[in-house]
């Protein structure tokens, strides 16, 4: 059973898929290159990334199925060890003659569906709890630590809804951040940064958001179960007001 | 008195008013002008400690009210501290928040200060300033104050994206005991003129892109602080639902703050009454019920079942449902089965004849669904349930589930008969 490597890159990932549809699916595995351990037994086979392959593949599947099928694509892509399950998917839609989103739901392809929606809900979870702060007039903040590597598909909602502000979002956990200047987008390296330089004005707002959702609370209908089923502590950190 | 001391009092105040919802506008961006953005399912920022979701900044524009509902904390004869907003606070705070991403939008409300027109003026000030002068794109949920003149409501309809006028309580006595200074008439008169307002608005496109009220209007309703039954109450917002094409009812158990002989003693609120009506509710809506299919006039729900459940067991004639074969709507009827999961199977079933662990992977609810469905001409692990023993066997689960939840130890002589075979053979 061939195994087919490429180098962790969403375009080696396309030249993979490129060179895997001369097999029949059922016997090629795709895997990340730096994440596999060898065996002596499988053949394996080192693809190498061409920039000119990937753009044509990347264009050549929008064009055949949208760009909501890239989008899903790149999602199940972030998910680790999903490869072969993408090629599988892409794999059914030359074949099967119904939409890519009908083919998603084939029941050979739930595990891959399941994965979309698990990366999905974290960007979403993502709008709505990543928090900023105001460290120069105009130029606001935040970090965060996701479990997937997302920062490169969250900034367009910001950016959407903040034009003319100046943004930085910061994945400390991959030490890089998205920078915005009104202008363009731009990506760069970024360790840890100490921020007690946080204004007195910008802890006024800190404190008026924790007094004001203290207040919003029902005593009679308290149930910490449910507030941590739709707010999972792995975001608590991020969140002012969950930290005293 | 300092912003932050408005802001405790006016956020305690307005927190019985349960929507939170950011959900059902237009998508739209900001420009080089403006800021904030729509998504059109909503985004939650953040959940309070009772479990609720926090969209939108929920606020009161004043708790000074000349009122004196029975219910409210805000009564008049209520000796509790008292604040008013400028319309500019509200702005500061509102874009404040906004650009810090912890909310969506603003959500305002108020209790009646001077008179209705009086308020109601306050509230347009204030959300004219936010979109015209502060250029805010996001989402606004306004109230409309009961009695208020429609050519103010109408023109607040051109700033929000959400108008909704509380219909309180379940009828027109209950209101007049428990809230006399409101009327149905003056709670349902902006409601008609809003739904008026969208029809004629979805008529004629209008090059001038002001949308009225993109995201239509909702409701609020009291349950437990008045006797109608729930068939009366399920009724009502279907009613609710098709004349005024309202997107949401709101159902808020009542929970006594304030004493009155006018008001019923109730010694726990009745949370599970509640989320029986928000399941029939999401069947309405969403699953193609009618209300007269789900409950009469003066019945309860059943505490045991859910609608779904109880509906079912009294129309067994429709099961069991062949998973290959019946239509959509069909599916949806199934307990076990929801939306999500019938439009999957309708699509699934394209390519393979489905078995029941393609439904398990699909997320169908095999515990429920496995009395009403058959796949491939058999019903799940090959038995033969018969009509009379299923309601026994839904009724024990339901059981079982309560005190598993209770932490009360089960025997194995708790389990339906052929879930004890399973368990002594090791087979599924």
């Amino acid at each position: 059973m061939p195994i087919l490597l490429y180098d962790s890159t969403f375009d080696g990932l396309l030249c993979a898929i490129a060179k895997a549809f001369k097999y029949n699916y059922e016997d090629i595995t795709i895997k990340d290159k730096s994440l596999s351990q060898l065996s002596l037994i499988d053949k394996v086979m080192d693809i190498k990334t061409d920039p000119i392959l990937s753009k044509k593949m990347y264009e050549r599947i929008a064009s055949l199925w949208g760009s909501l099928t890239i989008e899903n694509i790149y999602k199940a892509y972030l998910y680790p060890e999903t490869e072969t399950l993408i090629f599988k998917y892409l794999y059914l839609l030359t074949k099967e003659k119904a939409t890519p989103l009908e083919t998603l739901s084939h029941v050979e392809l739930t595990l891959l569906d399941k994965r979309i929606q698990c990366v999905s809900r974290d960007i979403h979870r993502w709008y709505g709890f990543l928090r900023f702060k105001e460290v120069k007039p105009n130029t606001f903040y935040a970090y965060y630590e996701p479990k997937f590597d997302l920062t490169n598909l969250i900034i367009p909602h910001f950016i959407s809804r903040f034009p003319n502000q100046n943004l930085v979002i910061h994945d400390t956990l991959r030490s890089y951040a998205a920078l915005y200047n009104q202008v363009e987008i731009v990506y760069h390296r970024l360790e840890k940064l100490n921020l007690d330089l946080l204004s007195s004005y910008e802890n006024n707002y800190q404190e008026m958001w924790k007094e004001y959702l203290h207040h919003l609370t029902i005593k009679e209908r308290i149930n910490p179960k449910r507030q941590m089923a739709f707010m999972p502590k792995k975001y608590w950190p991020f969140m002012a007001e969950m930290n005293k | 008195m300092e912003t932050l001391d408005k802001l405790k009092i006016l956020a305690e105040s307005a927190k019985y008013d349960v929507s939170c919802s950011s959900s059902g506008g237009v998508k739209r961006k900001s420009n080089n002008k403006s800021v904030g953005s729509i998504h059109t399912s909503g985004i939650c920022h953040s959940f309070t400690a009772d479990g609720r979701c926090v969209s939108l900044f929920k606020i009161l524009l004043s708790n000074s009210c000349i009122y004196d509902c029975k219910y409210c904390i805000n009564k008049v004869t209520n000796d509790i501290k008292r604040a008013t907003f400028r319309p500019r606070e509200v702005c500061e705070l509102t874009i404040s928040f906004y650009k810090r991403n912890y909310i969506e939008g603003l959500f305002l409300s108020s209790a009646i200060v001077k008179n209705p027109n009086y308020t109601m003026e306050l509230l347009v000030q204030t959300v004219m300033m936010l979109r015209t002068e502060y250029h805010f794109k996001g989402y606004i949920h306004l109230k409309a104050i009961p009695g208020a003149d429609q050519i103010l409501i109408t023109k607040a309809g051109l700033y929000v994206d959400r108008l909704s006028a509380n219909i309180e309580l379940p009828s027109k006595d209950s209101l007049k005991i428990l809230a006399p200074q409101k009327t149905y008439k003056d709670i349902l008169t902006p409601m008609h003129t809003i739904s008026q307002k969208l029809l004629e608005s979805g008529q004629t496109k209008t090059k001038t892109k002001e949308l009225f009220v993109p995201a239509g209007q909702s409701t609020q309703m009291i349950v437990g602080a008045s006797p109608e039954a729930d068939g009366h109450i399920i009724r009502l917002s279907e009613e609710l639902y098709n004349r005024f094409s309202l997107k949401r009812v709101y159902y808020s158990s009542y929970i006594p703050v304030n004493e009155d002989n006018l008001l019923p003693v109730v010694p726990e609120p009745t949370f599970l009454r509640e989320h029986r009506l928000y399941q029939a509710d999401w069947l309405l809506r969403f699953y193609d019920f009618k209300a007269s299919e789900l409950l009469s006039v003066n019945q309860n729900f059943n505490l045991t079942l859910d609608p779904k459940a109880n509906y079912a067991l009294n129309n067994m004639n429709l099961f069991p449902v062949n998973i290959q074969t019946a239509s959509y709507k069909l599916l949806l009827r199934v307990p076990g089965i929801g939306v999500r999961s019938a439009k999957r199977i309708v699509e699934a079933r394209r390519f393979t004849n489905l078995r029941f662990e393609d439904l398990v992977k699909i997320g169908v609810v095999m515990k429920r669904a496995k009395y009403f469905i058959i796949c491939r001409g058999k019903y799940f692990m090959d038995l033969k349930f018969k009509e009379e023993t299923i309601k026994d066997y839904i009724i024990m689960d339901e059981k079982i589930k309560n005190k598993v939840s209770e932490g009360v130890q089960l025997s194995i002589f708790d389990l339906p008969s052929y879930e004890i075979m399973s368990s002594v053979t090791g087979e599924y």
